[in-house]
């Protein structure tokens, strides 16, 4: 028995709304693509962060936003933060292989967004970050409970963070109380981490 | 007019003198007030700039980060001051982002002859540089005290003034 053409268009509209890239609600009803919400929140970070200062000398006068692992951001994400500024700085965006950080990286990277697919190496990964100057995002479940900086939450349709204050303040990062108001703060489980 | 026409001219010269500064005295009463009504108003605005500017900053990261619920929490705060009335943060598109009316009754206009009955500010909210939002924040001039509507320091004012003058004329 042929399918009727209404089953037909339901099985269609139902296979284009599986593939389609997940929205998210922003700014009111208006929705937005999930890595284009993540790729602005995480870029907004940068605005209520405070670096060390030698960690603002030694990397020019770029603000360098990477990107560890199989990039998640389409390219219309990408283009979202495209040409923006951070604390005066122009955003430079900068791809790095899965695997380890290289140490140069560690010194120029600013903001390090985290791939999902480096889920299994998260704990070296955020090993040899650890006392670096370099913000640790991603949205790796129990990312900041794992000991990352923060982690973006999928929450009732919107992105809302969890914050590890303890492996910023290690690292000799602040963030803004603004950005604190804002967030659920966990506590760091790393052995030694004081609480 | 032919009771005037009949005084002695001293008698006339008196009250010629005794109106022209009478009228002279509530002119400048009249000035002192209006200058008076002026600055408090300038006093009102700047107080409530600077309360704009406190909350507006206190709102970048709810509005950087979609947060309609801290903002609203912010423009909460408002409440303490009851002569507030209406608070908005707009997002930069125009869209209104989060708002807060008062929960009291709001007075009835009052035909106070200040120049208005409400005074409103709105300041940008600007992060890092970038414009992210507008807040608009409006007061009575005429504060709600048990039901009864009165004008404030003011009305005390005006009436300090006139008690001072009535008994010169």
């Amino acid at each position: 028995m042929r399918p009727r053409r209404s089953q037909s268009v339901f099985l269609l509209a139902l296979i284009a709304s599986a593939l389609a890239p997940p929205r998210l609600v922003h700014d009111g009803a208006q929705t937005i693509e999930e890595d284009t919400l993540k790729a602005v929140y995480t870029y907004q970070l940068g605005k209520f962060t405070e670096w060390p200062a030698a960690k603002l000398i030694s990397s020019e006068a770029n603000l360098n936003f990477c990107i560890l692992g199989k990039n998640p951001f389409g390219s219309s994400a990408l283009d979202a933060i495209k040409n923006k500024r951070v604390q005066g700085r122009p955003l430079r965006i900068e791809i790095y292989p899965s695997g380890l950080l290289p140490n140069e990286a560690i010194a120029t990277c600013h903001i390090l967004f985290i791939s999902e697919s480096e889920k299994s190496r998260l704990r070296s990964i955020l090993a040899q970050l650890r006392d670096s100057p370099v913000l640790t995002v991603s949205d790796i479940d129990n990312f900041a409970a794992q000991g990352g900086m923060i982690a973006l939450v999928k929450l009732q349709e919107q992105v809302r963070f969890e914050i590890n204050s303890m492996a910023l303040r290690q690292s000799g990062l602040a963030v803004s109380s603004k950005l604190l108001e804002l967030a659920k703060l966990v506590p760091d489980p790393r052995p030694g981490a004081p609480r | 007019m032919r009771a005037f026409r009949d005084l002695r001219i001293t008698h006339k010269l008196m009250i010629i003198m005794m109106l022209t500064s009478s009228v002279a005295v509530l002119i400048m009463a009249i000035a002192m007030v209006i200058n008076q009504a002026v600055k408090e108003s300038r006093t009102i605005a700047n107080q409530l700039e600077t309360l704009a500017q406190i909350i507006g900053s206190r709102s970048t990261g709810a509005l950087a980060f979609d947060d309609q619920r801290t903002a609203e929490e912010n423009l909460h705060a408002l409440s303490a001051k009851s002569i507030i009335v209406y608070a908005v943060i707009h997002k930069a598109n125009g869209r209104i982002f989060a708002e807060y009316r008062t929960s009291k009754a709001w007075p009835d206009p009052v035909s106070f002859w200040v120049f208005a009955n409400e005074i409103e500010v709105a300041k940008d909210i600007v992060l890092d540089g970038e414009r992210v939002g507008r807040i608009r924040i409006v007061k009575l001039v005429a504060e709600s005290h048990g039901g009864q509507v009165q004008a404030r320091d003011l009305e005390a004012k005006e009436g300090v003034i006139f008690t001072v003058i009535l008994p010169t004329l």
